[in-house]
């Protein structure tokens, strides 16, 4: 279980103590009409008695307690609790993966370093057969806690020219799907008769052979991955898109770029808003082109909605293939976001206060909460959102960047004295904008929307305290144009570190991509924004050592000496995997993994426009995400916690204890015909 | 439970009720009576209803004297007289009474009429008077039955309110020339410890007048038990609606537990009373059945078996 705003757990400290002080303070009265005192004073004289001897005891009652238990609820609610579930037992999947002669060079490393990452997001416990096409061969059958040996299998993989046949390896994968039932249900017992298996196909192309396969074998689902094909068999795929906004007049520009082998004749690209948008846009592609760069203009468009681009090509490779295949879209990005800004000028704090309820502003921020470690400036103010946003507000991503509703967007910019920021423009706004000003060296560069400019120095080397025996993971590197940055987990705790080329040094708090650790710690994995800037690892560590000796590192492919310079072993890997570390003595050892989540590289890596292979994996369409929620996703609690508090809410608006009272009250009252005493008494 | 405030207090159905109760005890004593040992006594037929402690102020002609030689204590022959013998029911129309839900005022009315009643089913006459703050104050007399509709017109205009001094009004019994009757007191006995002694002291008077005393306590189910309705988190304020002085109890959990041993204490106290100078003694709850509470009299007077 963990909390996303745990500070309000201190509440604890202040609230329930109140309520008791308060309770015990201002107990409620009731008078109490009887024939004779005697009783009762002897009772009061019993009790003055017992209080001189210990302190004043706290008057339980069912309406304090149901004031604490709400209370709870509420402050449990504020923090927003988040349960890990338990993973499923038993997951399986069986993964085909193309390594046809076509797939030959880079479109098949890029198949390898999806199927690397796909098999990341299983557990240990998950069962994984994974067959390559077109020789139908088993690659590897077994858990995925046998990583190390699937691994092995799945980089010595290569390309073979062995036909264009899939029904025997749509068969084999059926053959690999019974074995894995078989697996899981005698793990699971035979309680669960139907363990989830997905059947997943890696295809750098969609050939009619595999279309005509899969509709063969209709009563099992499949998840296609990869590029799409024409009729003629030619690679057609859409690349790459980036948006734009023109801040005059509200519209979105797309850029889009489509590459091929060879667009068929009568391809087009369609460019639409969804669900239900207005806009739509076509554009037909040049037969015989290898690609085609687009800046299309949405006019007036609705920044509520995503954009889709697709491509519509003629032919049609069976059901559910063809045209109007989604390859890409924009959906409106809803998170939490936290924004430090540089003063609280009042211009600021009305657009803040736009944004209505679930945004905070702390503007008399302490001396040390103040100082901003990573860029070793002083901020004067924290905005905090506290709930999902629409996307007419989106924030965007830079810390400096806030976007206020109906559209205005505040672009705030830091005055070099440190006198503070001033609002910059007021533009329209799109939507999902990555941060691309990071504002953290001295070298950042001016905002401009639009630019392909990065403003991030990333070293190549770092330093990363290890403790003995602590195992780390660098999950992924993040890569911008001109730097990036390592992803790095920590013994499960997603830790994101940006380097502060001023400090020189890598803070421990996370800094500028905030909200990709939140992503990390819901999903366990690098979104689909920061996958598409993954790169190979190639990193350097220092590591800290106490031995003087020669250390000796053991990796999937390397076994090298080191020796340590100044108590510091630098290690530079060039491929992922788990690595250990030995000194000559053999007495210290630590493990040090290297993982890539993906190696799919940047458009630009990929050389585009370079004149090299086209044909392009974009992004996937997200296999498993949901899966991978649902497994090892949080759920909030904060619903069920709301729920409780208004039930006690109402427990205490209601008060049926106190109806009764007044029933009594009321009894004597009309028996007696007497005026209820003043209760002062 | 509770009287509307514009329901009649005796209306037709608790007239039918009272002669069902009036059939009812003349049914039980006839069954009683056979198979026990009578003697013709002055005045009627008297028939020997058991034996009790002999306390000063008894017939020494009742003393059995055969028991004392077989357990060297004093017993005294109880007699179902058969006879007229005077009533004198005192009504306590303190304020206190007016408490609980229902009243312990209507209760008591009920259960004063319900005892006239019989008494004059019986050929007793039947003296009722109210104990107010003023001490005995004589409502009517009352010798046959058809005089008994008058009292119930006395008793609805019967006001409680203040005090009622007991103890002047239990002397005044004492010191009148009432000839030895069956004293039927109607009261919660709620007051001051000293008045309570007052009260007990009289009564032990009365008694060694030669008057059969029958003492009726009459208490709400609030006062037996007043946690079942209040939060022992309340900061309490008792409030005596006699006296008008009033009490803080601080909150905490236990004083419901402690109310029920003072309680306890002190109707223990009355018990004891009643049991060492020979007085009946029934404690009844203001939302108690009326028929069940005459007869739990009737028997623990011994005027029924």
């Amino acid at each position: 279980m963990s909390f996303l705003a745990p500070t309000v757990l201190l509440l604890f400290l202040v609230l329930p103590p109140l309520l008791v002080w308060l309770h015990s303070r201002y107990a409620r009265r009731r008078v109490v009409r009887v024939g004779s005192l005697v009783l009762w004073r002897r009772l009061s004289e019993e009790r003055a008695a017992r209080s001189t001897k210990r302190n004043r005891s706290i008057p339980i009652s069912w309406e304090l307690l149901v004031a604490l238990l709400t209370t709870s609820f509420l402050i449990l609610a504020l923090s927003r609790p988040q349960v890990h579930l338990s993973r499923r037992e038993g997951r399986g999947a069986v993964v085909v993966l193309d390594g046809s002669a076509s797939t030959r060079g880079k479109p098949f490393e890029l198949l390898r370093a999806e199927t690397r990452a796909l098999l990341g997001k299983f557990e240990e416990d998950d069962e994984i057969a994974l067959i390559q096409a077109p020789d139908g061969r088993v690659v590897f059958s077994g858990t995925v806690g046998l990583l190390p040996e699937l691994s092995t299998g799945l980089e010595a993989l290569v390309p073979v020219d062995r036909g264009d046949r899939w029904d025997p390896i749509l068969a084999q994968a059926l053959v690999q799907r019974s074995e894995l039932i078989r697996r899981l249900r005698a793990k699971l017992g035979p309680d669960d008769p139907d363990p989830p298996v997905a059947m997943i196909v890696l295809a750098h192309s969609f050939p009619p052979a595999l279309a005509s396969a899969l509709q063969e074998s209709d009563e099992v689902s499949w998840t296609i991955l990869g590029g799409f094909s024409s009729g003629n068999g030619s690679n057609v795929g859409i690349v790459r898109f980036g948006e734009s906004l023109d801040d005059a007049a509200g519209n979105l520009q797309l850029l889009v770029e489509v590459a091929g082998t060879s667009f068929p004749d009568g391809a087009r690209l369609v460019i639409a808003e969804e669900p239900g948008g207005k806009v739509r846009l076509e554009r037909g592609l040049p037969p015989g082109a290898e690609r085609m760069r687009l800046l299309e203009t949405l006019p007036s468009w609705d920044s509520r909605l995503g954009v889709r681009a697709s491509l519509e090509l003629p032919g049609s490779f069976g059901d559910g293939f063809g045209a109007d295949d989604e390859v890409l879209s924009v959906r409106p990005q809803r998170e939490v976001f936290r924004v430090t800004m540089q003063t609280p000028s009042p211009r600021l704090r009305r657009a803040f206060r736009a944004f209505g309820p679930g945004v905070e502003v702390r503007d008399r921020l302490s001396r040390e909460e103040s100082l901003d470690s990573s860029s070793g400036s002083r901020r004067l103010a924290d905005l905090t959102v506290k709930r999902p946003l629409e996307s007419e507000e989106v924030l965007l991503g830079d810390p400096q960047i806030l976007v206020a509703p109906r559209g205005d967007v505040v672009l705030v910019e830091p005055i070099p004295s440190g006198g503070g920021v001033r609002p910059r423009a007021r533009v329209r706004v799109g939507e999902r904008y990555r941060p691309r000003n990071s504002a953290l060296g001295r070298d950042a560069a001016p905002l401009q929307f639009g630019a392909e400019s990065f403003a991030i120095e990333i070293p190549t080397a770092f330093e990363l305290k290890l403790e003995p025996e602590e195992e780390f993971s660098v999950l992924a590197v993040a890569e911008f144009e001109r730097g990036r940055t390592p992803l790095i987990v920590r013994m499960g705790e997603v830790l994101v570190l940006g380097f502060d080329p001023e400090q020189g040094s890598w803070p421990e708090t996370p800094s500028f991509p905030i909200f990709w650790t939140q992503e990390l710690a819901r999903f366990g994995a690098v979104p689909e924004s920061g996958l598409q800037r993954v790169s190979r690892v190639e990193e350097s560590l220092r590591i800290p050592v106490e031995s003087d000796g020669v250390w000796r590192l053991v990796g999937p492919d390397v076994e090298k000496k080191l020796e340590p310079i100044g108590g510091w072993l630098s290690v530079r890997v060039d491929r992922v995997g788990t690595y250990r570390l030995r000194d000559s003595t053999g007495e210290g050892e630590r493990q040090v993994r290297f993982d890539l989540l993906s190696e799919g590289e940047t458009l630009q890596a990929a050389g585009i426009g370079q004149g090299q292979e086209t044909a392009e994996i974009g992004e996937w369409p997200g296999f498993g995400e949901e899966d991978v929620r649902s497994r090892t996703g949080a759920r909030d609690l904060t619903g069920w916690l709301i729920g409780g508090s208004l039930g006690g809410i109402l427990l205490l608006l209601l008060r049926p204890h106190r109806w009764r009272g007044r029933r009594e009250n009321r009894s004597y009252r009309s028996a007696s015909g007497m005026p209820m005493p003043d209760r002062s008494g | 439970m509770r009287r509307p405030s514009d329901q009649p207090l005796f209306e037709t159905e608790f007239l039918s009720r009272l002669a069902r109760l009036g059939r009812l005890v003349s049914r039980v004593r006839a069954s009683g009576s056979s198979g026990t040992a009578a003697r013709r006594g002055r005045g009627g037929l008297v028939e020997i209803a058991g034996h009790r402690r002999y306390v000063p102020g008894d017939d020494l002609r009742s003393i059995d004297w055969s028991a004392y030689a077989r357990l060297e204590k004093l017993f005294v022959k109880e007699f179902d007289k058969q006879e007229h013998v005077p009533v004198v029911l005192l009504l306590d129309t303190s304020a206190s009474m007016s408490l609980g839900d229902p009243t312990k005022r209507d209760f008591a009315l009920r259960l004063a009429a319900a005892l006239t009643f019989l008494a004059l089913a019986g050929e007793n006459p039947t003296r009722v008077a109210a104990v107010g703050e003023s001490g005995w104050r004589p409502i009517r007399e009352l010798h046959r039955l058809p005089e008994f509709p008058g009292i119930l017109g006395d008793f609805k205009k019967l006001e409680f309110s203040g005090r009622a001094d007991l103890p002047s009004a239990v002397q005044s019994l004492v010191e009148s020339r009432i000839p030895r009757s069956l004293v039927i007191l109607i009261t919660d006995f709620l007051g001051e410890e000293e008045v309570q002694r007052e009260v007990a002291e009289g009564l032990i008077g009365a008694r060694a007048r030669g008057h059969d005393v029958a003492l009726l306590q009459v208490l709400s189910r609030q006062e037996i038990d007043p946690g079942a309705e209040l939060d022992p988190g309340d900061r309490l304020t008792v409030f005596d609606v006699e006296t008008a002085g009033s009490l803080g109890i601080p909150p905490g959990s236990d004083w419901s537990a402690r109310y029920r041993v003072h309680l306890e204490e002190f109707l223990s106290n009355w018990r004891k009373v009643a049991a060492r100078h020979g007085m009946r003694y029934l404690l009844a709850t203001s939302d108690s059945g009326l028929e069940d509470t005459v007869l739990d009299f009737l028997r623990a007077g011994g005027f029924l078996r």
